[in-house]
């Protein structure tokens, strides 16, 4: 195809409307796509050329493109992907996303409000958040699997997060401030009992593996970590 | 059954129905909608502010409203932010060895002087809140917030 020595933005040869459209939708776009937007103007130019005013509709091609392209329309030809630019920097995405565990997830989601209402803080203390992510984020990692947890904030802005499974039960309750204890609770049907000495994040995953596997719980954790 | 054999001509009789307000929407078990969590039924605790304000929390008692003598909506529209109201039956609450009175300074209200505060650090007190929450059952889902007029 032959290049046309015309830039879109000044030529008088496409309708305003076309031009508008297929400028309006590379805008935003990456370079690579600017410039696939440009070829198309191009052979659009080209077919007006070759044909007098013979092209009826802006949106079909039909001269200068090969056969697999031929009677596409600009809406088809805008929306595929666009050829690999050469030499031009890569376009890439502002973030990266990375998955989280549902528990993970409802911790985030108590830092969206903040303040205080009829029932004390809103929001957890930077303290509690913090003691509450590394047990649940640790003991998740420890056990390999996600277990879903809800955790709540009490009124002085500690995090209590509770695992059911059935009839049993743990809770991690982190306090406001290193002032109070951190402690494990679990419950069942039959028993409860309460760990507030050497609470660590083992003895968290140690629980919830006896939440998830009851008395078998010793097998699903590495031995390597004890 | 036990029987309210505190005061029998003030308190409350065991066939009371007691609404709780749900302050939290983290009160809800997000992950079972006919549950509430035993966070909803602890006490705050009494606390001294750094300027000097003595904070009393629920040191008297958990405050819950009679079912006969207020109705929802107006029990609702006592807070300033509410989500929801749980149900208990007093008589459940009497079972579980809990002392449930008449507040003196306002008939609508009960309080339930002796339920755990929050993180009682107590396996007994955290059982008492399960059993309690096991008991609730949730009446209405709401979102009440109070313009600021």
């Amino acid at each position: 195809m032959p290049a046309l020595e015309c830039e879109p933005k000044h030529s008088r040869n496409v309708p305003l409307r076309t031009k508008g459209r297929l400028w309006t939708q590379a805008k935003d776009t990456c370079p690579s796509r600017r410039e696939h937007v440009r070829s198309l103007l191009q052979s659009y130019l080209y077919a007006r050329h070759k044909k007098g005013r013979g092209l009826a509709s802006p949106f079909s091609i039909d001269v200068g493109l090969p056969a697999k392209a031929k009677f596409r329309s600009y809406r088809q030809a805008l929306t595929e992907k666009a050829p690999p630019a050469k030499k031009q920097k890569q376009y890439v995405l502002p973030f990266r996303f990375s998955p989280i565990s549902i528990s993970q997830q409802r911790l985030l989601d108590l830092l969206v409000e903040k303040g205080e209402d009829d029932h004390g803080r809103i929001d957890p203390t930077q303290y509690a958040f913090k003691t509450a992510l590394e047990f649940v984020q640790t003991a998740e990692w420890m056990l390999g699997v996600d277990i879903k947890s809800s955790p709540t904030v009490d009124s002085e802005g500690g995090i209590r997060v509770t695992w059911k499974n059935g009839d049993r039960k743990v809770k991690l309750v982190c306090p406001a401030t290193p002032n109070a204890p951190i402690y494990i609770y679990q419950s069942s049907a039959t028993r409860s009992f309460l760990h507030n000495q050497e609470v660590t994040h083992l003895a968290l995953a140690r629980q919830l593996a006896w939440l998830l596997h009851g008395d078998q719980f010793d097998q699903s954790i590495d031995r390597s970590t004890l | 059954m036990a029987t309210n054999s505190i005061n029998p001509l003030i308190d409350p009789p065991c066939s009371t129905i007691v609404y709780r307000l749900i302050l939290k929407k983290e009160w809800f078990d997000p992950d079972d909608t006919t549950r509430v969590k035993a966070e909803a039924f602890t006490r705050r605790r009494p606390k001294l502010l750094d300027t000097g304000v003595d904070v009393p929390g629920d040191d008297d008692g958990l405050s819950v409203f009679d079912s006969f003598r207020i109705d929802p909506q107006t029990c609702i529209e006592t807070t300033n932010r509410c989500y929801g109201i749980a149900t208990l039956h007093v008589g459940t609450l009497l079972d579980y060895g809990l002392t449930v009175i008449r507040d003196p300074s306002d008939r609508a209200r009960i309080l339930i002087t002796d339920a755990p505060f929050e993180n009682p650090n107590d396996a007994t007190a955290e059982r008492l809140l399960d059993d309690i929450a096991e008991s609730a059952r949730i009446k209405i889902r709401c979102r009440h917030k109070r313009s600021q007029s």
